[in-house]
């Protein structure tokens, strides 16, 4: 028995241009996913989070009151995150993903009526990011 | 042009070199995907991972749970889904290692794998990330001719899957340097902020830290990754090349925590070695000319 064919010229161009997608993607600043630009990317960032309730009184929401109802890697990237601390990649994703983040805190007490989520960012040298901010109203 | 890249996967190579992949891809993904290993020995992920990695059996959370996927529209972290996904790793990864239908088990291991990555944002690891898509490479492998349970009967095994392997790593190497030449890491601003927050260590580290310092090591690394990419990319270096990304990857594992990176960069490393075969035509390959 012989192996079987070669795939076409095209498909095994368009196979290097995906191997070739996130790297570049990630160069672009698109997505860190995929990228292998290891070690480079190094941020610090502080997550904020404050709820309002019904008779108008705010408070802040500690980040550890989330940290249960997380998986493992997420309690790693949120645990101490009230404070500046140093993260890669998945810090970069998480601050994507802000809305689950007020979602939870919504879905903790019905007392809250709004959810205020912020992940401030900066470089290793101090330089400020784009943050991340968000607001969600609760059902 | 269209030659050239055409005989860039043209011709056949040793199919050990698949078989070869095919073990050791197995082989990473069950001891990266729990943590059996453990009491024989001391690997990067036993810090982190308890039981079987992303299973909700063994990464429990409290109602109501933080359901932060990577991808809008997948279902929790924690649910029968996920936890169906956690358990079908180790037999698909059994399957491949004892080469038993293993281009579709390894296909089906590698997409449980992204699947699994892809329900929680914080999950997105880039040695996670290498080793689900070499389990799509080996896929592309006729990868159970040697070292299976029930070898397959093969005369020859094609070279493109190599080739492809090959691109893979160089791509790697290349993003990876590429990447580095950027201010922040070339003064050693990023390496020493890392270094800070991160175990670095031993006597590697140690000593490149005392002679050249930050930006000396930055700038070392930097250069070691870009410089594979041609000594892998030209057949007269390659073997030159191959050791110094292994090497490489020695001084990064006993450094710092890059859990199966490593591995799975050697596993790519193989790849260049000379695994070119010429054949004698075949009567068929005379008739046809």
């Amino acid at each position: 028995m012989r192996a079987g064919r070669r795939p076409s010229d095209a498909a095994l161009l368009a196979a290097a241009l995906a191997m070739l997608a996130l790297p570049a993607l990630a160069a672009l600043g698109v997505t860190p996913v995929g990228g292998f630009r290891m070690f480079t990317e190094p941020v610090r960032y502080r997550l904020t989070i404050f709820e309002e309730r019904a008779d108008g009184a705010a408070y802040q929401v500690p980040v550890r009151a989330i940290l249960p109802h997380a998986t493992r890697d997420a309690r790693r990237v949120l645990q101490g995150s009230d404070r500046l601390r140093l993260g890669e990649t998945q810090a970069r994703l998480v601050a994507e993903r802000l809305d689950a983040i007020a979602a939870l805190v919504c879905a903790q007490d019905s007392r809250r009526r709004v959810v205020h989520v912020h992940m401030e960012m900066e470089d290793v040298a101090g330089a400020p990011l784009p943050g991340r901010d968000l607001e969600r109203r609760c059902e | 042009m269209r030659a050239r890249w055409g005989a860039l996967f043209a011709g056949e190579v040793d199919p050990l070199v698949y078989a070869a992949l095919r073990i050791g891809v197995a082989t990473l993904v069950l001891v990266r995907i729990a943590d059996w290993t453990a009491p024989l020995l001391s690997l990067d992920h036993h810090g982190w991972v308890r039981g079987l990695d992303h299973a909700p059996s063994d990464d429990p959370a409290a109602a109501p749970a933080l359901h932060m996927p990577l991808l809008g529209g997948l279902p929790s972290a924690h649910s029968t889904f996920a936890a169906a996904l956690a358990w079908a790793r180790a037999p698909l990864a059994v399957l491949v290692l004892l080469g038993l239908r293993p281009r579709p088990a390894a296909l089906a291991l590698g997409v449980s794998g992204y699947l699994l990555m892809a329900l929680d944002a914080s999950r997105y690891f880039h040695h996670l990330h290498l080793l689900w898509l070499s389990c799509g490479l080996v896929a592309l492998t006729p990868c159970d001719a040697r070292l299976s349970l029930w070898p397959r009967r093969l005369a020859g095994a094609p070279r493109w899957p190599l080739t492809l392997w090959r691109f893979q790593a160089l791509v790697i190497y290349a993003a990876a340097g590429l990447a580095k030449l950027d201010p922040r890491w070339l003064d050693g601003t990023s390496l020493r902020a890392i270094a800070e927050r991160y175990p670095f260590e031993g006597a590697l580290w140690d000593a490149g830290l005392g002679a050249v310092g930050h930006a000396g090591m930055a700038i070392a690394i930097a250069a070691w990754e870009l410089a594979l990419v041609p000594l892998l990319a030209w057949r007269r270096t390659r073997l030159v090349g191959a050791a110094l990304g292994l090497a490489l990857h020695v001084v990064l594992d006993s450094t710092t925590m890059v859990s199966t990176f490593g591995a799975s960069m050697a596993l790519f490393l193989v790849t260049f070695l000379p695994w070119e075969v010429s054949r004698a035509p075949r009567p068929a390959d005379r008739t046809a000319t």
